[in-house]
C-alpha cells in the first residue's frame, strides 16, 4: 500500500507554486547579481595587516574616550556606561558631523510623521531624522564604519530620534559608511550589510543646514548616466562640484523614472538616483540644467 | 616560458548563458532558498550568491544538468545561513513561513498550507532532501551527487522526514 504522506508529497509541487506564485526573480535582482559579479572582479584585497592594526587603534580610541568622558568614573558600572554608548554616539554623529536637528531647521517643505508601506521602496531607515532607504542587497565588509545604533523595528517611522526602520529586525547594528557620514549607512544583517541612501519620505529631505553635498558626502570615483555614459577620474569629480554648486533644491518629491545616474565611490559603493529631466531624485529633488548639459557635453 | 594561470584575465560566463539560465532557474532558485529559510531576503541573498558564484566561477556544467548546480549551491548556502543563524532562532524562535501566493490564487487550501508549513518546519537536514525530492524532482542518486551523501542516506532521511511529518501533521504543530 502508498504511504499515505508519500500521496500528500507528490502535491506539493502544486501546492508551493500556488503559494510562492507572487515569490519572482526580478529584473533588480537580476541587475544587484551583475553588479556584483563586476564588483567582486575589480575589488582589491585589503591589507592584511592593516585589520589587526586597526582592531587595536579601535579598542585604544574606545578605551580613550570612555575615560575622556569620564564613562569608568561616578556612580556608574562600568557595564551600565558601556549600555548606554550607542545613544551617545547616535548623539555625537548627529551634533557633531552633521547639523542639529531642531524642527524650525527642516528644510523640507512639509513636517511631520511619514506612514511607510512595508512593500514601497524595499524598506527604509531612519537615524535621528534623516531618512536612508534600501539600496542595494549587499556591500562589502570594507565599508563599515562606526557604530551608529541597534534599529528598532516599526511599521510606520517618524521623523523623531533615534534608529528606527521598517525592513530591518529589532536589534540590527547600524553603522556609518566610513567618508560618506549622513549620505549613506549599512546595516549588519547577521554579517550581511546592506547599504541604505538618504532619501526624503514624509516631506522631510535635508535637515538643519544640509546641502545636496552632504547627502552625497564621498569620493566619487565614476559616474554613469543612463543612455549618455560614463565619466571616471577628474572629469566626473569635476562634474560632481558642479553638481553641488549649481543645483537648486526643488522640493522633497522623489519619484522614480527611467533614466538614472550611478555615482560609483572609491571605495566600492554605488548609489543609484532617478533623473527627471534636468532634476535628479536623491534626497528630495533638486534641478540642475548645467550639471546634466555638461555631462551631456562630454559625449555629444 | 609559459605564463603563470593566475596573470590569465578572469574569465567570466558569457551573458547571454547567463541571461539565459537566469530566465529559466532563477525563479524556483528563490523559491527553494525561500522555502528552506522562511526569510524573502535572505532567499535573495542566496539567489544573488548562487547566480554571481555561477558568473564569476564559470563552472564546466554538463548540459541538462545546470539546474542541480544551481540548486546544489543554493541548498549547500541556504544550509550555511540556517547553523549560522541557530541563536537567533533559539532566542527568537524559527521564523514563520509567509505564503506569498499569486495574486490570481484566490481560493485558500488549507490543507496545502499546513503541508508547506509542516515541510518548512522540519529539521534542516529533512527539509533539504524533502525540497529536492518532491518538490524539485529529483532521484535519490541526483540527490546523493548533489549534497555529497550516501544514497542510502538519502532514502532514510526521505523515509524519517515523511514520518516526521506526519507526526508534526497530526499534531498540528506547523
Amino acid at each position: 500500500m502508498k504511504d499515505p504522506m508519500e500521496e500528500k508529497l507528490q502535491d506539493l509541487p502544486r501546492a508551493a507554486d500556488e503559494a510562492f506564485g507572487g515569490l519572482q526573480a526580478t529584473q533588480g535582482l537580476r541587475n544587484r547579481i551583475l553588479e556584483q559579479a563586476d564588483g567582486s572582479r575589480s575589488e582589491r584585497k585589503p591589507l592584511r595587516w592593516l585589520v589587526p592594526a586597526m582592531s587595536c587603534a579601535g579598542v585604544l580610541l574606545i578605551v580613550a574616550g570612555l575615560f575622556m568622558t569620564g564613562a569608568f568614573g561616578g556612580g556608574k558600572t562600568g557595564i551600565d556606561s558601556l549600555l548606554v554608548m550607542p545613544e551617545q554616539q547616535i548623539a555625537v554623529v548627529a551634533q557633531g558631523n552633521a547639523p542639529s536637528l531642531e524642527e524650525g531647521q527642516l528644510t523640507a517643505d512639509v513636517g511631520g510623521t511619514a506612514s511607510i508601506s512595508q512593500n514601497a521602496g524595499g524598506g527604509m531607515l531612519v537615524v535621528d531624522g534623516r531618512y536612508y532607504c534600501l539600496q542595494s542587497g549587499k556591500v562589502s565588509s570594507s565599508v563599515k564604519g562606526s557604530y551608529l545604533g541597534d534599529a528598532r523595528y516599526v511599521n510606520s517611522v517618524s521623523g523623531q530620534g533615534g534608529v528606527c526602520s521598517d525592513c530591518l529586525s529589532d536589534g540590527t547594528g547600524i553603522y556609518t559608511v566610513a567618508g560618506m557620514e549622513g549620505a549613506a549607512v549599512v546595516a549588519d544583517d547577521g554579517g550581511t550589510l546592506r547599504l541604505f541612501r538618504r532619501t526624503s519620505c514624509g516631506g522631510i529631505a535635508t535637515v538643519g543646514g544640509e546641502s545636496l553635498r552632504d547627502t552625497l558626502r564621498g569620493d566619487v570615483e565614476m559616474l554613469s548616466l543612463s543612455g549618455v555614459g560614463t565619466l571616471d577620474g577628474d572629469d566626473a569629480r569635476q562634474l560632481m562640484n558642479t553638481l553641488f554648486s549649481c543645483a537648486s533644491y526643488a522640493g522633497s518629491e522623489s519619484r522614480e523614472s527611467g533614466t538614472t545616474l550611478t555615482i560609483t565611490y572609491t571605495n566600492g559603493v554605488k548609489i543609484k538616483l532617478y533623473v527627471s529631466g534636468d532634476r535628479l531624485m536623491g534626497c528630495g529633488s533638486w534641478n540642475c540644467p548645467e550639471f546634466f548639459s555638461a555631462f551631456r557635453g562630454m559625449f555629444y | 616560458m609559459s605564463e603563470s594561470p593566475r596573470s590569465a584575465p578572469p574569465k567570466r560566463m558569457d551573458d547571454a548563458v547567463f541571461e539565459l539560465l537566469y530566465q529559466k532557474y532563477a525563479t524556483d532558485v528563490l523559491r527553494v532558498s525561500y522555502f528552506y529559510l522562511g526569510d524573502r531576503q535572505k532567499a535573495e541573498d542566496v539567489t544573488q550568491d548562487v547566480f554571481v558564484k555561477l558568473l564569476t566561477s564559470c563552472p564546466e556544467l554538463e548540459e541538462g544538468k545546470e539546474k542541480a548546480w544551481l540548486l546544489k549551491v543554493a541548498v549547500n548556502r541556504c544550509r550555511d545561513l540556517w547553523r549560522a543563524s541557530w541563536v537567533k532562532r533559539v532566542v527568537l524562535g524559527s521564523p514563520q513561513l509567509e505564503l506569498i501566493p499569486d495574486e490570481r490564487a484566490v481560493d485558500e487550501r488549507l490543507e496545502k498550507q499546513e503541508l508547506l508549513k509542516a515541510v518548512h518546519s522540519l529539521p534542516a537536514q529533512f527539509r533539504e532532501v524533502i525540497l529536492l525530492h518532491y518538490y524539485q524532482g529529483y532521484g535519490i542518486a541526483e540527490i546523493s551527487g548533489m549534497l555529497d551523501l550516501p544514497e542510502g542516506t538519502i532514502s532514510s532521511r526521505l523515509s524519517r522526514g515523511r514520518k516526521k511529518l506526519e507526526e508534526i501533521l497530526k499534531d498540528g504543530d506547523a
